[in-house]
């Protein structure tokens, strides 16, 4: 009787060691996830960023970690005060971004590809505002060009669309700007996202932008 | 995890100790399950969880926020707050390796026992020296640039200012340094001549970098300013990469590639264009054609000149561009340039005043056809990540052929006995210019970087004046020029920058060679303000203009020879601070000029004994934040000048230099109206003048001078595919009267013992400008704003 107990606890241990490592992962990353979401201070932010990037370090297979930590220095940019240094961080960031594109587990996987372009033309976004009027030209380009891959790879994706809504509508008519098809983006976007609440998501990818399509079409009435 | 597990099996064996000796089995297995219990519940548990904590500063103890900290490939780490500090729990144990990183700041890695105590550790992070944060040396420089960061200017402001109708150098000018000699030709910066201006692009010299001009008409620069992505006016000190300028340095680069293919077409009160500009489909090259043609005629019908326009302005213009990526790191870049134009103006003869009769009066007619050729070839190449070539090639060829006539009312030839000298004459000009340049450079860690390079210059000038059945005489001049430079950029720390160069140059014409030193740096003494201070001799050859001599004979004639390199000696020192979109500029500098070409000397040719000096002090303030809305600057020169140079008596302040010259500029742009207003008022006290009839020499001082520039600018799609941008602009809107000086008359015809003058103003009190420029392709939005043509 003893030793039967000895044993099940003995593999019990075992087990839970090895089920560990990889639980790790998820229990970190859901853990992080967590902490981002809930995050409302700079040095919050900095955390849940700072964290994403010790677990991209380690898991040097995974994209998901770097994506987090760049998006959440990505959306950080577009209030920071000091849009130079926030810009010139991002700057550095984008070649780490972009390999991510060459990583074997992205390389076959259309879904991921399409976030990691629209995590690029977010970040050439937040890099024009440092100087929208001289940057516009080089980073507006870059922008569309990063969207509209993103909507190729994986047309069901709506966080291109809503980007996209959100740069036609705040964008001046004469500078390209489109109200209309702005809209017609953002509902699409929402219709997108509620086929996307039904799916399951077990390997932690983006399902940011919900809000930003309900706030942009409460804007536009 | 397997350390738990040794003690479990240790633990078995204590428990067949225990069994051997208890006398029930109960209690024993009731034991062993409540200890295996608890371990159980500390494996599962994070056990013996020891923290790290401390302060992350940089090395003047400045709490450094956001930092992340953490043992090398674990989970485990942390991220400091806003005061520096950080905390995390670490479950490994023993001899850990510690990785600290921050954006900016250099990583730094260590290694940490961990045993069963806390730890306390503060991190000291040192400043990596990036380009981007380093301190810039800006002593006598303004950079107008859309890429780098802390500029003063953007391209974009150089062609938005009024009053400057889309000339570069109208926006230069209100810039301090600068001079209103809208009079003349080129650009005259802290007390020197308009040559002595130098203008670069993409790194060679340009000859002919300004329209001919007509005798106190003035002129305009020949480019374009869309063909370029950046501008440095370097009102003195700068590279030892640059050279053959006394005074002042305008480095120009033109554009790389453009985003998309596009077509432009623009209409205007003073002509029409359109060209095309087509972006491959594999966007690895582009070529582009453009055609413009000017003609001042209607204008001038319809708004009256004080001068007779009898062919107004009149300009054919084509240029070509071609420009290709020959890898991922290398351009090639052609330009190439035509332009004719056609000028011919009658005015009043300034001696023929002292004739009571207004019939009998002589008008004095000016005909100018310039012919200009120019390609501009350019290659940029990284050999490595370490070593960068650039190498850039130009040709020009300049013809001018002037024809000056002294015509009576009636329009035909003078037969008058006093005038015979100089009722016709023809001048025929002609300036081949062909250089190359080559520069390497080698980056160093830590962002120092050095560079080398040679120069070659050959130039061919010729004139040949002749006066029908009187004269026929020919000048003519060649150079073969060559130089060698070096020039180091090195930062000292973020704070501390400097720049050493060395220049030797050598001119064939003049049999010498000289060497200049070039030295400049700058250091950060607040989170917003630094110093900046440069200093370097500069040396340029004495012009053609300045030796060719006004001698009625028929032979050729070349000139002495035993000349030297003039030379202009700049001290300067800078202070700058910029705050949220504020920016303050003061710069003070003192120029030292020698060996300047004196010429009218009894019994010899010119000779290179002038001399003369420059000082003084300039301000710059920029806002871009307070008013909303509203961008302005304000800009201020004092000088204080004098030189003794050419046919000068004594050393006098030319009449070149006005002692105080003040600009404010603004501009506001209504986004959701997509229309904007722009605005440029300028003052310049007095220049002085020449009164021959005083015994003082230029001690005549004009009246002040005042000018407002104001544009107008609208933005509009039309059809959602064609960008507009609708321009109108009015100089001198005011009715200021501008007299930049006198023409005094060459004899005494009425025997008053006065000699007559006449004031030199422009044309026109105002000058109206309408134009609309579109384009489909591309949105030029960016560019837009900015069409104040």
């Amino acid at each position: 009787m003893k030793n039967i107990v000895s044993t099940t606890l003995i593999l019990f241990l075992f087990s839970a060691a090895f089920a560990q490592d990889k639980s790790q992962f998820q229990n970190i990353m859901s853990g992080t996830l967590q902490k981002m979401s809930q995050a409302k201070s700079a040095d919050a932010y900095n955390a849940a960023a700072n964290q994403f990037a010790r677990i991209a370090a380690k898991e040097k297979n995974e994209w998901t970690p770097q994506y987090y930590s760049t998006f959440i220095k990505t959306f950080r940019a577009f209030e920071a005060k000091d849009k130079a240094t926030a810009a010139s961080e991002l700057a550095v960031l984008t070649p780490a971004v972009e390999n991510l594109l060459t990583l074997e587990s992205v390389s076959k996987d259309k879904m991921a590809q399409s976030e990691i372009h629209t995590l690029l033309a977010m970040m050439y976004s937040a890099r024009m505002m440092e100087n929208p009027m001289a940057l516009g030209a080089k980073f507006t380009p870059l922008n569309a060009e990063h969207l509209a891959k993103a909507m190729t790879l994986n047309e069901k994706n709506p966080r291109p669309y809503i980007l996209k809504a959100q740069t036609l509508f705040f964008t001046p008519e004469a500078f390209g700007g489109d109200k209309a098809k702005a809209k017609k983006l953002s509902k699409r976007a929402l219709e997108l996202f509620g086929e996307e609440d039904k799916t399951e998501n077990n390997n932690f990818l983006p399902r940011w932008g919900k809000e930003q399509a309900e706030n942009l079409l409460k804007q536009m009435k | 995890m397997f350390n738990q597990i040794k003690i479990i099996f240790s633990w078995q064996a204590k428990e067949d100790y225990f069994c051997k000796q208890a006398t029930s089995w109960e209690p024993i297995y009731f034991m062993k399950n409540y200890l295996l219990i608890i371990f159980l519940l500390l494996s599962i548990s994070s056990a013996a969880q020891i923290k790290i904590s401390g302060t992350i500063t940089d090395k003047r103890g400045q709490p450094i926020p956001g930092a992340n900290i953490g043992i090398v490939n674990s989970y485990d780490g942390g991220s400091s707050n806003s005061e520096g500090q950080y905390s995390f729990s670490c479950s490994e144990k023993g001899q850990q390796k510690i990785k600290v990183s921050m954006i900016g700041f250099v990583k730094q890695e260590f290694t940490l026992d961990i045993g069963t105590s806390n730890i306390t550790k503060n991190i000291s992070l040192k400043e990596k020296i990036s380009k981007l944060k380093a301190v810039r040396i800006t002593a006598g420089a303004f950079e107008a640039s859309d890429e780098k960061q802390g500029t003063s200017l953007s391209s974009l402001d150089m062609v938005t200012t009024a009053g400057s109708d889309g000339d570069v150098i109208g926006a230069l000018k209100t810039l301090p340094g600068t001079q209103q000699t809208n009079d003349r030709e080129g650009l005259f910066v802290r007390g020197g001549l308009g040559s002595e201006t130098q203008t670069f692009i993409d790194g060679t010299r340009v000859r002919n970098a300004f329209n001919t001009g007509i005798p106190d008409l003035g002129s305009r620069g020949r480019f374009s300013p869309f063909i370029f992505k950046g501008t440095i006016f370097s009102a003195g000190g700068y590279s030892a990469l640059y050279g053959q300028a006394l005074s002042s340095a305008l480095i120009l680069s033109t554009i790389d590639l453009p985003e998309k293919s596009s077509a432009n077409l623009s209409l205007s009160s003073v002509g029409l264009g359109g060209g095309y500009q087509h972006l491959t489909k594999n966007k690895q090259s582009s070529y582009g054609l453009n055609y413009n043609f000017t003609n001042l005629g209607p204008y001038f019908k319809v708004i009256p000149q004080n001068i007779e326009f009898i062919r107004a302005p009149l300009a054919h213009q084509i240029d070509a561009n071609y420009r290709r990526r020959t890898s991922k790191t290398g351009m090639i870049k052609f330009y190439g340039y035509w332009n004719n134009t056609q000028n011919i103006i009658r005015r009043d003869n300034v001696t023929s005043l002292d004739y009571d009769l207004e019939s009998k009066r002589y008008k004095d007619e000016f005909g100018l056809t310039n012919n200009n050729v120019y390609a501009n070839l350019s290659y940029q190449e990284f050999l490595n990540t370490k070593w960068k070539l650039n190498v850039g090639a130009n040709i020009s060829n300049n013809t001018d052929d002037v024809r000056t006539r002294i015509l009576t009312q009636d329009n035909e030839l003078v037969s008058d006995i006093n005038f015979l000298q100089e009722r016709e004459r023809n001048i025929l000009g002609e300036n081949f210019f062909t250089t190359a340049k080559l520069v390497l450079q080698h980056y160093l860690p830590k962002e120092n970087t050095i560079r080398f390079g040679t120069e070659y210059v050959y130039q061919n000038d010729e004139q040949a004046v002749s006066i029908p059945n009187l004269v026929n005489t020919r000048y003519q001049e060649q150079d073969h020029y060559k130089a060698l430079f070096t020039e180091a950029d090195i930062y000292l720390t973020n704070s501390l920058a400097c720049k050493i160069g060395l220049r030797a140059e050598h001119s064939q014409r003049l049999g010498k060679l000289n060497l200049a030193p070039r030295i400049s740096a700058a250091y950060k003494v607040s989170k917003g303000g630094q110093f900046s201070a440069a200093y370097g001799i500069f040396y340029q050859n004495p012009s053609f203009n300045a030796l060719s001599q006004n001698t009625l004979t028929n032979q050729f004639y070349t000139p002495n020879i035993a000349l030297d390199f003039q030379r202009a000696d700049h001290y300067i020192l800078n202070y700058l601070y910029q705050k949220k979109g504020r920016l303050l500029r003061l710069e003070a500098y003192n120029k030292e000029y020698k060996n300047l070409i004196k010429t009218g000397l009894p019994n010899s040719g010119p000779l290179s004994s002038g001399s003369g000096y420059a000082r003084g002090l300039e301000l710059f303030y920029r806002d871009k934040t307070t008013l909303k809305g509203i961008d302005y600057w304000l800009s201020y020169s004092y000088i204080d000048s004098k030189r003794d140079f050419l046919n000068y008596p004594t050393a006098v302040q030319p009449s070149f230099v006005a002692n105080h010259v003040a600009s404010l500029v603004f501009k506001k742009f209504w986004s959701k109206k997509m229309f904007g207003i722009n605005g440029t008022y300028t003052y310049s006290s007095g220049r002085p003048y020449n009164n021959p009839n005083e015994n003082e020499f230029m001690m005549g001082r004009t009246i002040d001078y005042h000018t407002l520039g104001l544009s107008l600018n609208y933005i509009r799609t039309i059809g959602k595919k064609i960008f507009s941008v609708f321009v109108l602009s009015i100089n001198n809107p005011l009715n200021f009267k501008q007299v930049y000086g006198y023409n005094y008359a060459q004899q005494d015809l009425n025997g008053d013992g006065l000699l007559s003058r006449k004031e030199i103003t422009p044309p026109a009190r105002q000058f109206i400008f309408l134009g609309t420029f579109m384009s489909w392709g591309i949105d030029r939005s960016q560019e837009a704003i900015n069409n104040n043509l």
